[in-house]
């Protein structure tokens, strides 16, 4: 069953075409990744996808309800998740309440954050969380929604090699043991390959190449977007 | 087992330890208001009442700015159409004055509300420009309206509209009620909700909070204690005038929240720090020395203790 689609998407931001007739297709409890060269126009996508942005053209329809118009807030309660590049978070309030703000009960939270390993932190002030940490609250926080999507913006940015495995592994759970749908936007093509189903390659607002992880691989059109013609 | 144990029992249930010392504390103070007040009278009734006016006004900067990130460089605004409304309806309609209060808390709320929600989409720095030009046109109006003598009050078919005594004890009724309701709304989850938006709108958003509906509601709310601190200034002064809208009005309010802390009872202990100073002080040294210590006191919270009181008291109690 298809979760999201977006038809036929653009956005212009004054003379610069960040996104030109772009569409994908995401099933229920699939992984799709999302690659491309810096500019692409990943992040504009889910910008448009959780409301932030609204497009020029085309329409996004979330378990068959358009949700072009919607108020980002509104398209969260609607079961549409989400992370950011750089995490963002509530500074100023403590770990757990990062979690509980969003109306999920205490124990419920406790268990989120146990799964992310910051149950011993839950009482800090969230700011003093290492680079890492702060990531993983911020998927944490998406999580504490409960929401049927997930938008998970370069979880791996800026991470160590370790953490990184770490954060691979909470991505896998999130989809296999949360049954949450995911739409990964990431650099770290091997990590991203390893867990999902499907991959949009895109460079310059298009969609260039979509299909199984592998087929994306082996494809001479993603050589050709990141080093040019060989 | 008593009633009033069976009823601390019931309150234990419902509430933790910071609900009950914060209840208590806020009691606590009306109490010693009452006490001063009855120790005293005189003068320092004015300062007391001074400092309930105070507090109203500066707890609603502070719900403003530290609830919901947006700032105000002009919350004389609803401070002065607060004032400057109840005694309008009470020189029109001549009803009761602490009913005149309301009103005018009322309209305050409503009118400087809705000019405030017309800044809510601005950056802070621009919003705060912006509601200063406000408070100021309201400055002029009200001096080309009523000129400089405004408006007095006090005294109707040569009889005191009401008394000093009905006027303070009013006065910490409605302080204990305002400062209960503001400190249960700090804590609740609703107040949770306005936290995260101001650590993060963006991520507040994103998890399903209405950032612009939050931001009106916390307007009006910060706009009826600003009103009402502006009503109860009016209502022991017996007198209002266009000068009410002063910029210095606002930065007092500021300045309060700044010196005494973001948390409500930061500032509460900055209100009642600076107001004392203000009002007693020139009673035995020269004005001018009195504004002068209340610029290095604020200059030294900000250098050794950029969270206020508050954060100095916890510095201590570590």
């Amino acid at each position: 069953m298809v979760m999201l689609q977006a038809n036929g998407i653009s956005k212009r931001f004054g003379g610069i075409v960040a996104l030109s007739n772009v569409s994908i297709e995401v099933r229920e409890n699939s992984v799709f990744g999302l690659i491309g060269p810096n500019g692409a126009g990943k992040t504009t996508l889910l910008n448009i996808i959780n409301g932030f942005l609204k497009p020029d053209k085309g329409d996004v329809i979330f378990k068959g309800v358009k949700i072009i118009s919607k108020r980002p807030s509104e398209i969260a309660k609607m079961g549409i998740g989400r992370s950011f590049q750089i995490p963002r978070f509530f500074p100023n309030l403590s770990v757990i309440e990062n979690l509980t703000v969003t109306g999920v009960d205490e124990n419920k939270a406790k268990d989120i954050l146990a799964f992310f390993n910051l149950d011993k932190n839950a009482n800090e002030i969230s700011k003093s969380l290492s680079y890492g940490q702060k990531k993983s609250l911020d998927i944490a926080r998406a999580l504490s929604l409960n929401p049927s999507i997930m938008l998970l913006d370069e979880p791996f940015a800026g991470l160590d090699f370790s953490f990184m495995k770490k954060m691979l592994t909470y991505i896998e759970n999130l989809n296999k043991e949360y049954k949450k749908t995911l739409i990964i936007v990431e650099h770290h093509l091997e990590e991203l390959m390893s867990i999902t189903d499907n991959i949009g390659l895109m460079n310059f607002g298009q969609i260039v190449a979509i299909g199984r992880p592998e087929e994306i691989k082996k494809s001479e059109i993603i050589k050709n977007v990141y080093f040019g013609e060989i | 087992m008593s009633a009033f144990k069976k009823l601390a029992k019931a309150g234990s249930k419902l509430l933790n330890k910071n609900d009950q010392y914060s209840i208590a504390g806020i009691l606590a103070m009306g109490l010693a208001f009452l006490v001063i007040y009855f120790l005293l009278r005189g003068y320092a009734a004015y300062i007391l009442m001074s400092m309930i006016a105070y507090i109203l006004f500066a707890v609603s900067w502070g719900l403003l700015y530290n609830l919901s990130g947006q700032l105000s460089l002009g919350q004389a605004m609803p401070f002065g159409l607060g004032g400057f409304i109840s005694a309008i309806v009470f020189v029109v309609f001549h009803l009761n004055p602490f009913l005149c209060t309301f009103i005018g808390a009322l309209g305050g709320a409503g009118v400087g509300g809705s000019i405030g929600v017309s800044t809510i989409r601005l950056k802070p720095a621009y919003q705060g420009i912006a509601l200063l030009v406000f408070s100021q046109i309201f400055y002029w109006l009200f001096l080309f309206w009523y000129g400089e003598e405004g408006i007095s009050f006090g005294i109707y078919h040569g009889i005191i509209i009401t008394s000093i005594s009905q006027i303070f004890y009013f006065g910490v009724i409605i302080l204990i009620i305002s400062l209960l309701f503001l400190y249960f709304f700090e804590v609740s989850k609703l107040g949770l909700k306005f936290k995260a938006i101001k650590g993060d709108p963006v991520a507040a958003e994103a998890i399903g909070i209405p950032v612009i509906k939050y931001k009106i509601i916390i307007f009006y709310i910060s706009s009826f204690f600003a009103a009402l601190g502006g009503t109860f200034y009016v209502l022991y002064t017996f007198h209002v005038d266009f000068s009410i809208f002063s910029v210095s009005y606002s930065f007092f309010s500021i300045a309060m929240c700044v010196v005494g802390g973001p948390s409500l009872f930061g500032t509460l202990s900055g209100a009642v720090l600076l107001e004392f100073l203000t009002q007693a002080l020139p009673v035995y040294i020269p004005l001018a020395i009195t504004y002068l210590l209340y610029g290095i006191i604020t200059i030294l919270i900000l250098r050794f203790a950029p969270g206020g009181i508050e954060s100095l008291i916890k510095r201590l109690l570590k």
